[in-house]
């Protein structure tokens, strides 16, 4: 019988360490046919699992216009995401997805957009980022700002080069106070008040927000006062996830399944929202 | 046996129909051939749903089973899959089991009510195909509560001890060894159609007799809450204090929620030695605190706060979502709690609080 909680399998093809408790893992389905018709958008997420340890949930930090693999990137954080970081490439995972909503690229076209990241939350925004990078010319003036603790916790650092020095991108990088090197060329200062002094219009732009719920929540408050719509901010929330379906009951936020109806929201969206998050 | 497999339940208008006690068994008899059979059975003192071999088995007696009906549907533990590591790769098997024809007889109405709200979770968007082939592959034979139990409130809910929804064919035992036989749905048609021998017409007597014993077990049970009003006040108090006080004594032993037909969360873990091993899924609880710990975030570190969610699920999410309270009145949750929390009671605190906020100021202890 066929259900919903059979996984589809996916080698694992290629593996980068980002920092000493993130890696990237590159997956590819073992069925040839999945492998050239798999879709997603940017946003959404996926059911990992080890067999023998279990599953977990993980944005794909892969752009959709990228075919033929995904990417997840994964910190380590209890029991399956350990038994992820040991394995190698060459071996099996389990597969279940595409679930959840996205983010709203239509909407977003013809829009300047702003993005703010901290830590591995950089990895659905990496989704989009790309996505939108894809068809550049159909977007308005892009910003990134991505922060991390140190130096050592930033992720994906080979593309971040590139958005910088991209002519078509504004990018901005910080480290916390206190997490810089001796050669650190970027910012020093957390997100939200490095933010305020960024050269932002809030007319006809989105700004998307992914990270720690703190940086989430400040970041949030500093768009409010530039004159964000909270219709115009759009972030991901996190909640426990076991099914990524709706059936499980865990990633309720008052009536709203944060699984399926998320995890993408709008800021209107969160505020109509009991605060249990 | 010749029943239509559907994933609605297909109501047909009701036939009504008499049957001896002595019938039923003969019937229960000849479906063990070819047929899982279910039923309440006493064990150990433990009324419980549990599979028969001979109607003799059946426990007629009044009152419902410890566990409710979601088992035989929505197991406590069931493998969703084994695996196995081979040199060729990973092999998965799902489960077998699943399209066996069963038969549940003795069921309560409450249990059987309540299969339609699991129904509409398992239901709703993706298809949960374990639960739903259990469901499409059983027929369900209810019997109405004559004698209900002290803690029973379903009618408080504005649901009947004699409530045909959920049940197949629902029996009423009108007379000593004699049964009013609803037949309610197609399935329950197909079942009639085969022992169509056993069954006589219900006489006019007999239906009115059933509607007097109702109206009788009726008047001596809880009369309607008002669930509208509750609710209201649900949309406007996630907030409020009263909710500590509410919550106040539960030890998030998770008893209530095991035991109620309609809650249905779950846990998905890997069970493995060696190269094998089985992907499980187990019932969870909203009443413990890891339900909802993430590695760095915790959204209800607060039993009080685990408690309100299990009252808001019941009387205002699953109302807002499905459009139906997602309580039948069982009295489970408020028989063998150990800590003496009261369903009942915390919607007359409910209840309390909406007469407060319509007389008068409510002095908070808490801002
Ligand atoms: C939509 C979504 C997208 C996500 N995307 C990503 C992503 O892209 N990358 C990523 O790395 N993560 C992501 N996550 C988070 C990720 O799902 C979790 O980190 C992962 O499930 C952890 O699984 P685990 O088996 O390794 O940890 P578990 O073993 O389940 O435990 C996780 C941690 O929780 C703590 N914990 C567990 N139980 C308790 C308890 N009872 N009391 C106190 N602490 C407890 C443990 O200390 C442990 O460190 C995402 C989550 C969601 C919901
Ligand atoms: S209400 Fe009672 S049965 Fe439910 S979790 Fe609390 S103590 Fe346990
Ligand atoms: S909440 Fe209590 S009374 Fe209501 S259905 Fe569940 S166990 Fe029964
Ligand atoms: S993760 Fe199971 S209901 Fe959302």
């Amino acid at each position: 019988m066929n259900h919903l909680y059979k996984p589809t399998l996916m080698k694992i093809e290629q593996i980068k360490e980002e920092t000493s408790d993130v890696k990237t893992f590159r997956l590819v389905f073992l069925d040839p046919l999945l492998k050239e018709t798999f879709q997603f958008k940017a946003g959404q997420f996926a059911e990992i699992s080890v067999f023998g340890e279990g599953e977990a949930t993980f944005c794909i930090a892969s752009s959709p216009t990228w075919h033929g693999f995904i990417e997840c990137s994964v910190k380590r954080a209890g029991k399956v995401t350990q038994a992820l970081h040991q394995m190698d490439v060459g071996d099996t995972v389990g597969f279940r997805g595409p679930y959840g909503n996205h983010f709203p690229v239509e909407e977003m076209r013809k829009k300047d957009l702003v993005f703010v990241a901290g830590g591995i939350g950089l990895a659905p925004l990496r989704s989009l980022i790309w996505n939108c990078l894809y068809s550049r010319d159909q977007f308005g003036k892009i910003t990134i700002l991505y922060g991390a603790r140190s130096v050592a916790d930033l992720v994906y650092k080979e593309e971040l080069k590139t958005w910088e020095t991209r002519h078509d991108t504004y990018f901005i990088k910080t480290v916390d106070p206190g997490g810089e090197t001796n050669d650190w060329d970027g910012k020093i200062g957390f997100v939200p008040l490095v933010m305020r002094d960024l050269d932002i219009n809030p007319q006809n732009a989105y700004a998307i927000v992914c990270g720690p719920p703190v940086m989430i929540k400040f970041t949030v408050q500093g768009l409010d006062a530039m004159g964000f719509s909270p219709e115009k901010i759009i972030t991901t929330l996190e909640m426990k996830m076991k099914c990524g379906l709706g059936k499980c009951g865990r990633c309720n936020i008052g009536h709203t399944y944060v699984c399926k109806d998320g995890p993408v929201f709008s800021f209107a969206e969160i505020q109509a929202m009991p605060a249990e998050f | 046996m010749q029943t239509t497999i559907e994933t609605d339940i297909k109501q047909v208008e009701t036939m009504n129909k008499q049957i001896s006690k002595k019938a039923i068994d003969a019937i229960i008899s000849e479906l063990t051939e070819g047929c899982q059979i279910f039923a309440p059975v006493v064990q150990d003192g433990i009324k419980l749903y549990k599979q028969i071999e001979s109607p003799e088995q059946i426990n007629w007696g009044h009152g419902n089973c410890h566990r409710s009906l979601k088992e035989l549907f929505f197991p406590i533990t069931e493998p969703v899959f084994s695996f196995r590591q081979t040199r060729k790769g990973i092999q998965i098997e799902t489960p077998g089991n699943h399209n066996k024809k069963r038969v549940v007889i003795g069921a309560r109405p409450c249990d059987c009510n309540a299969l339609s709200i699991t129904d509409k979770v398992f239901k709703w968007d993706y298809e949960d195909e374990l639960y739903l082939s259990f469901r499409e592959n059983t027929l369900i034979i209810g019997v109405s509560c004559i004698q209900p139990e002290p803690f029973c409130f379903c009618t408080a809910l504005n649901l009947s001890p004699f409530d045909e929804t959920g049940s197949d064919i629902l029996l009423t035992e009108t007379g000593k060894g004699i049964y009013h036989a609803n037949i309610i749905t197609e399935k329950g048609v197909a079942l009639f159609e085969r022992f169509k021998e056993h069954f006589t017409e219900a006489s006019p007597d007999q239906s009115a007799r059933k509607d007097a014993m109702l109206k009788d077990i009726v008047s001596k049970m809880p009369a309607p809450f008002p669930m509208q009003d509750i609710k209201t006040w649900l949309d406007k108090n996630f907030d409020h204090p009263v909710w500590e006080e509410i919550a106040l004594g539960c030890i998030g032993c998770g008893t209530c929620t095991y035991l109620c037909p309609t809650c249905h969360c779950f846990d998905i873990t890997d069970e493995s030695r060696g190269y094998a091993g089985e992907r499980l899924r187990n019932w969870d609880s909203c009443a413990f605190g890891h339900f909802t710990q993430m590695p760095a975030h915790q959204p209800r570190p607060l039993q009080w706060q685990r408690f309100r969610q299990r009252v808001m699920h019941k009387f205002k999410y699953y109302i807002d979502r499905f459009s139906r309270l997602a309580c039948v009145g069982c009295g489970r949750c408020r028989s063998l709690c150990p800590a003496g929390k009261d369903t009942v009671e915390v919607i007359q605190t409910l209840q309390k609080q909406i007469d407060l906020a319509e007389t008068g100021p409510k002095t908070n202890k808490k801002g």
